[in-house]
């Protein structure tokens, strides 16, 4: 796995090393002009150019004193304060490479569960914008299999045509780790040279764990019982972590699909709930890992950091949401009736209302729909995610007991007008509120 | 001029105003292409083509605050459909699915990592592209292409299932 995340993390840094041609916006404005869809193409040949990252920018970097000065342009939120704050260790060693290049691992910053390493290039003659060096970072320990990289957050900054800085994000080390290396392997023409900056974790600089505190709370979302184990927070994260227990068999193949019939005759299910503070601030958490064991499924919902005054954390609308994908293309260039697409979703009429398509669905759950003329997309609806794609928001909508009628409509008709089914939502809904007082 | 302020105008038909919009996040829209597409030409086709249809439906974006995840759903769909009508062409130098390449382990592919990615199915291709090129976390991808987490987790997992089996070499 650590070899194919290698080999994908190196085409990303190809791929931002791609520099946006010049004639992007004259051929933006030709194709309006124009107005037609497929053109000409020249006999250019694609070339990889080197820009190594996401940002250009022309920021001063710096170290004074225990205060980081940089790393703007990839910070943000409670990440940011604490990186103004001067949180964090100091590194600030380097290594060189044959060909000039300065690697400079500045700072780290840590919590219980990552460590996110800093790290500087610097190469006196060469423009990096266009030869953009792609090294290759580990981070090693006792632990002989390293901490594993984390793919999201491994973003970069040009601060000049000589200078980048990128940072790394790792799994935290284990409790029992205090000198550590970071391997960076680097490839000159054919050769990849390898150097190491060996650092002392510094654990009285870790950002400390704020919260620690077992929730031990149980609560039923429709066939399954959730259990809300604990809560762990610094300033960097917040982590909930516990279980779901699904009360049945189908309910077990409705959670954790173990095969390719039930996922396509159930879906998946993904756990979501909101938190909030007596203050009325939220916590967002947008990522999560599960892991299925015993019967039970395991979560962790990695949020934000918590608000810095409250009292009491209250988790709510604790839920379950299932997707069932339908993958289902309907024609509805003509009129149609009782069009049967499967068990719980019924076309129960097309019709026309002057330029506008009319589309009558029933169904249990809420039908995600997206609309095509011919090959070209044109909109969706109920989307997932409707506060990006449909403003028309769902979540509010329940499933029904009883098949409801839903009347879809779509500006204009025409003979390629297609409408695919992509998927049912199906949502179960706790009643009950869980009370979190923080000491 | 800000971006709702230029949405406005580009729903009124203003063609200047869409370009800007466009290239204001070219960084964005460009490597977003270049992922799917490899290559100058065909990006710089898919965002013609994406052009043309911002252009053609913007008037119904009912959402202008949703105008860069409407625009980019739109610049996945216009790559994805190029590839599956280029789906037919076997990329250069592979002969079967079984290839193996004696030296993975020296970390030397033999081919661009982007030819063996040309034999996933074209939804594993995306979300592999997105998540691992692109940088996206699952619920960004899972907005952008409008299917399930757990859906962009499968796709990812048996992509890279697929992945080890053309390539050869570890995987767990």
């Amino acid at each position: 796995m650590k070899e194919m995340k290698e080999i994908l993390i190196r085409k990303k840094d190809e791929i931002y090393m791609t520099q946006v041609p010049e004639e992007m916006e004259d051929c933006l404005r030709s194709a309006l002009q124009k107005k037609r869809r497929h053109f000409h193409k020249s006999a250019v040949a694609a070339v990889f150019a080197a820009v190594l990252i996401v940002i250009y920018s022309f920021d001063s970097i710096a170290y004074y004193g225990k205060k980081f000065i940089g790393y703007d342009n990839m910070l943000y939120g409670n990440l940011k304060e604490l990186f103004d704050e001067g949180r964090g260790q100091e590194i600030n060693k380097s290594c060189t490479f044959s060909d000039g290049l300065e690697f400079t691992l500045d700072a780290i910053m840590f919590d219980g569960n990552e460590l996110m390493a800093f790290c500087r290039m610097y190469h006196p003659e060469e423009n990096l914008v266009n030869s953009g060096p792609t090294p290759y970072v580990d981070l090693i320990g006792i632990n002989p299999l390293g901490y594993d990289r984390k793919i999201a957050f491994g973003k970069g900054s040009y601060l000049d045509e000589h200078t980048l800085e990128y940072i790394y994000t790792f799994e935290a080390p284990a409790f029992y780790e205090k000198w550590m290396k970071l391997n960076i392997k680097y490839r000159l023409d054919n050769n990849m040279e390898e150097k190491t900056i060996d650092f002392i974790l510094d654990r009285s600089k870790a950002i400390e764990t704020s919260v620690q505190k077992d929730i031990n709370a149980k609560v039923r979302v429709g066939d399954c019982e959730v259990l809300f184990d604990k809560i762990t927070a610094s300033a960097m994260k917040t982590y909930i972590q516990g279980s779901i227990t699904p009360l049945s068999d189908e309910a077990k193949k409705k959670l954790d699909p173990e095969s390719i019939e039930d996922y396509e005759k159930y879906g998946m299910t993904i756990f979501l709930f909101d938190m909030v503070s007596d203050k009325g601030e939220s916590v967002d958490f947008h990522e999560g890992d599960t892991k299925a064991s015993m019967g039970k499924v395991g979560f962790i919902n990695k949020g934000d950091a918590l608000p810095k005054d409250f009292n009491t954390l209250e988790i709510k609308n604790i839920r379950l949401k299932r997707h069932k994908p339908m993958e289902k293309s309907v024609d509805i260039s003509e009129r149609t009736e009782n069009l049967k697409v499967d068990d719980d979703v019924l076309i129960k009429s097309v019709y026309f209302e002057g330029d506008t398509t009319c589309v009558v669905v029933s169904s249990r759950g809420i039908p995600s729909l997206e609309l095509y003329d011919g090959d070209e997309y044109m909109e969706t609806i109920n989307s997932i995610y409707p506060d990006l794609i449909s403003p028309d928001s769902y979540e509010k909508q329940v499933e029904s007991e009883e098949p409801v009628d839903r009347v879809f409509r779509f500006e204009g008709k025409g003979q390629n007008m297609r409408l695919d089914i992509k998927y049912i939502v199906y949502y179960s809904y706790s009643d009950e509120t869980i009370s979190i007082p923080i000491d | 001029m800000d971006a709702l302020d230029l949405i406005r105008e580009a729903k009124k038909g203003d063609r200047e105003a869409l370009i800007k919009l466009i290239m204001d996040k070219k960084e964005e829209y460009y490597r977003l292409a270049f992922a799917f597409m490899g290559n100058k030409e065909d990006s710089l086709d898919a965002l013609q083509d994406m052009i043309v249809i911002l252009f053609a439906n913007i008037k119904k974006l009912r959402d202008p605050e949703s105008f860069y995840s409407w625009s980019k759903k739109i610049l996945v769909n216009t790559c994805k459909n190029t590839l599956r009508k280029r789906k037919r062409v076997l990329p250069i130098g592979i002969d079967k699915e079984e290839e193996y390449i004696e030296n993975y382990q020296s970390k030397e592919l033999k081919h661009d990592i982007m030819t063996y990615l040309k034999r996933l199915n074209i939804h594993q291709q995306e979300a592999i592209i997105l998540r691992y090129f692109m940088d996206m976390d699952y619920e960004t991808i899972s907005r952008l292409t409008d299917v399930p987490e757990g859906t962009v987790k499968s796709r990812i997992f048996n992509g890279l299932a697929k992945l080890k089996r053309i390539i050869g070499g570890e995987y767990q």
